[in-house]
């Protein structure tokens, strides 16, 4: 076995010297989250866990901006098991084109892991949210879906309780995010390829456009 | 007027107030002004150039010819007039040259009409032969271009940008499209305009103006009188009261204003009038449909057979899409069975499609999961109506295209499949102040349009979660902080759903934000709208 064939594994740890990964990235749109994460942004190709502690703290505000280029492309934003109707007015608000919105709606849970790794796999989608409850999710469960994230080459988003630190996961990247008065603090639980575990304070207001040269980076 | 056929309006064009409108405005404003658009400047040609076509005389033209005589008898020395039952009293709709000049006008009631002209002849108002009329004039305007619309009652629409080379320009085109018309017995009035809104109120106010440029929009369709919105008498004279009494006053009024005052329909009728929204059209084609059967050579349960035999009528069907211009997105199959009823396979694809490949992958991807209830003797295709395929100089480049068109297909259909139709949705806007009312879900790939607010959460919970409350306050695993800024919601007092709330933004103990509003109509009791998640 050639250590090319190791290159090009994306789930072995390589520890602070991590080369450099073919893998794109897409700018959050918030500068000083983008400085913690390696590759400058979002881990495209891989899955993205955002915990958080309830519901209107800001996790899904987070990846708004990202979304808002994402619509941009020809490929949908799936939104699997979505716990709430995702408000057209403010997603259109914020730059998101809705004709690229899919909305999922599995009702039993086996139904949902299946759709889930449908989304992710299917190459069609830039973007798949989903909600999984924890009891949908093993860890073998994630495994899977981190390669069907791979195969399909987009940005897989996770929505979590807080409880989930607890455990491990194959993820790309796990964010811990918490609501204050006007912002929401993002604390790196987990990065692939860097080694930080760092916070940052983001306030509402600091959305910005993620850059008009399009929202990939390649590192 | 409240024309019967005013209700046939096509759903994505803002209705035009009806046939003739009984202005009041001065009408040699509504003349006089679009001159300064009058000019025809061909230089710089935009992308999208829609022609007006308003058929002002159809009620007439939609007598039985007998009785008529074709439009020609607007020159005939016995005077005609079309009537219609309007609450107790029949008004004048049109009136042919003679009876105009015994001063007979539309609007008028027919006993006066009576009183003016012994010798009248009146007819009552034939609306569905107009619409005849009208759909079988869309068909004769399709030589033109494959782009049109038909806006009921009394105008089609068409999108002329693609077609002016063929036609040797546009003056020669509108002529083309006049004389033919002149020809089948229709008069009209011709307006060009860069949006489909702009020409509509250009041909109805005065015919024969020519706006290409999209920056003398609004100088040419700032004269036009109020009286050509659909806006209800009460939001005329709400108008009127403020002052404004044609279009370009109403540009010079806030947005905010206009949506409370109004309606929320009246800002985004502004935007695509005026360009800065765009405006879709859904399209007409004269109903052409496919439908093949095939034998097959003998009877089967094999499903490489009946695909086999599929293929062969989807290359008919092709064939034919590709003669027009044209693309279909529904296809029903059905299966004829020697001893048993047919079977009918329905197949959607996402977005219409011309493609033999994908509709049988489609149909593919259907019948793994069916069980034939016998053998299959005959195979038979449907199609639903031919819809307009957008651009074939894509073909260089359909490599790619096609290959995305069917995954999406492919990657929506095995969802459908396993999920259920109900499980796949998109989202889109509509123009309402109610919360629970600004969006709908569509099917996906369709969401868009609409009014957007600023400052609304991301969730919104159906039906509003009532929350407890304790000292006046809301309540939610422990009090809600809300913060100063309220928004009053007070709408929809037209129809049976009324609201009257004042919304706050509020934040719960551990930091998460909430959209509440407190009900006016039971003061003290709280509701969890939305959630900024």
């Amino acid at each position: 076995m050639s250590n090319d064939f190791l290159e090009h594994r994306t789930d072995i740890w390589r520890g602070r010297h991590a080369p450099a990964l073919s893998r794109q990235a897409l700018a959050t749109g918030f500068e000083t989250l983008d400085e913690l994460l390696p590759g400058g942004g979002w881990p495209v190709g891989a899955l993205t866990e955002i915990l958080a502690d309830e519901e209107g703290t800001g996790a899904l505000w987070l990846t708004m901006p990202a979304l808002a280029r994402l619509s941009q492309t020809p490929r949908w934003l799936a939104w699997v098991a979505p716990p709430h109707i995702p408000y057209a007015p403010a997603l259109a608000g914020m730059g998101v084109d809705l004709s690229k919105v899919l909305l999922i709606r599995p009702r039993r849970s086996l139904d949902r892991m299946w759709a889930l790794e449908q989304a992710l796999r299917s190459g069609t989608c830039s973007a798949v949210l989903a909600w999984p409850t924890e009891a949908d999710i093993e860890t073998k469960v994630l495994r899977r879906l981190q390669l069907a994230a791979e195969a399909g080459q987009c940005w897989g988003v996770l929505f979590r309780s807080q409880r989930a630190a607890r455990r491990s996961s194959p993820a790309a990247l796990r964010l811990h995010v918490r609501a204050f008065l006007d912002g929401i603090s993002v604390h790196v639980l987990k990065c692939r390829g860097g080694w930080t575990r760092n916070s940052v304070e983001l306030r509402l207001d600091d959305t910005r456009d993620p850059g008009a040269d399009g929202p990939l980076k390649d590192h | 007027m409240a024309s019967p056929a005013s209700k046939a309006r096509v759903g994505s064009v803002f209705a035009l107030r009806s046939p003739l409108p009984t202005s009041r405005c001065d009408p040699a404003a509504a003349a006089d002004a679009p001159a300064a658009g009058s000019i025809a400047h061909e230089a710089h040609i935009p992308t999208n150039l829609w022609l007006a076509i308003y058929l002002f005389a159809l009620p007439l033209e939609s007598l039985p010819q007998a009785r008529s005589g074709t439009s020609r008898s607007r020159a005939s020395p016995i005077p005609v007039v079309v009537y219609q039952e309007q609450g107790r009293q029949s008004c004048i709709v049109d009136r042919n040259h003679t009876a105009a000049e015994l001063g007979i006008h539309p609007g008028m009631s027919l006993a006066a009409a009576h009183t003016l002209a012994a010798a009248l002849r009146a007819y009552p108002r034939d609306v569905s032969a107009e619409q005849q009329a009208l759909t079988r004039l869309a068909a004769w305007t399709e030589q033109f271009t494959p782009k049109l619309a038909i806006v009921p009652p009394h105008t089609l629409l068409l999108e002329i940008a693609g077609s002016l080379r063929l036609f040797h320009g546009l003056h020669s085109l509108l002529e083309s499209v006049r004389r033919g018309l002149l020809e089948l017995g229709h008069q009209c009035r011709l307006a060009v305009c860069p949006t489909p809104l702009g020409a509509q109120l250009l041909a109805r106010a005065d015919g024969a103006t020519v706006v290409t440029d999209i920056k003398r929009l609004v100088s040419a369709v700032g004269p036009l009188s109020i009286d050509y919105l659909d806006i209800g008498t009460k939001g005329l004279t709400t108008l009127r009261r403020s002052g404004v009494h044609c279009l370009a006053d109403l540009f010079r009024l806030p947005r905010e204003g206009l949506a409370s005052r109004i309606g929320p329909q009246l800002p985004s009728f502004i935007d695509r009038l005026l360009g800065r929204q765009p405006d879709p059209m859904a399209f007409f084609s004269s109903a052409k449909v496919f439908k093949g059967t095939l034998a097959l050579p003998t009877e089967s349960h094999d499903a490489n057979v009946l695909l086999a035999a599929a293929r062969q009528l989807l290359l008919e069907l092709v064939a034919c899409l590709r003669s027009g211009v044209s693309a279909v997105s529904h296809l029903e199959w059905r299966l004829t069975h020697p001893s048993h009823p047919p079977t009918t396979i329905e197949v959607d694809a996402v977005e219409p499609s011309r493609d033999a490949d994908i509709l049988l992958e489609l149909l593919r991807l259907k019948l793994e999961h069916f069980r034939l209830i016998g053998p299959v003797s005959e195979i038979t295709l449907a199609t639903s109506p031919f819809q307009h395929h957008a651009g074939e100089s894509l073909e260089a480049i359909r490599g790619s295209i096609r290959r995305q068109e069917m995954e999406r297909n492919v990657f929506l259909q095995r969802l459908r499949t396993r999920l259920g139709l109900g499980a796949i949705s998109g989202i889109r806007l509509v123009d309402e102040h109610r919360p629970e009312r600004a969006w709908r879900s569509c099917p996906p790939g369709e969401g868009g349009g609409g009014a957007v607010f600023s400052s609304r959460p991301l969730w919104l919970l159906k039906p509003p979660m009532p929350l407890k409350s304790r000292n006046g306050r809301p309540y939610r695993n422990g009090p809600l902080q809300t913060q100063p800024d309220r928004e009053r919601i007070s709408t929809g007092w037209w129809d049976d759903q009324p609201v009257d709330r004042d919304y706050f933004i509020a934040h719960g103990a551990k930091g998460g934000r909430y959209w509440v509003y407190r009900d006016l109509r039971h003061p003290e009791s709280w509701y969890l709208h939305g959630i900024f998640a």
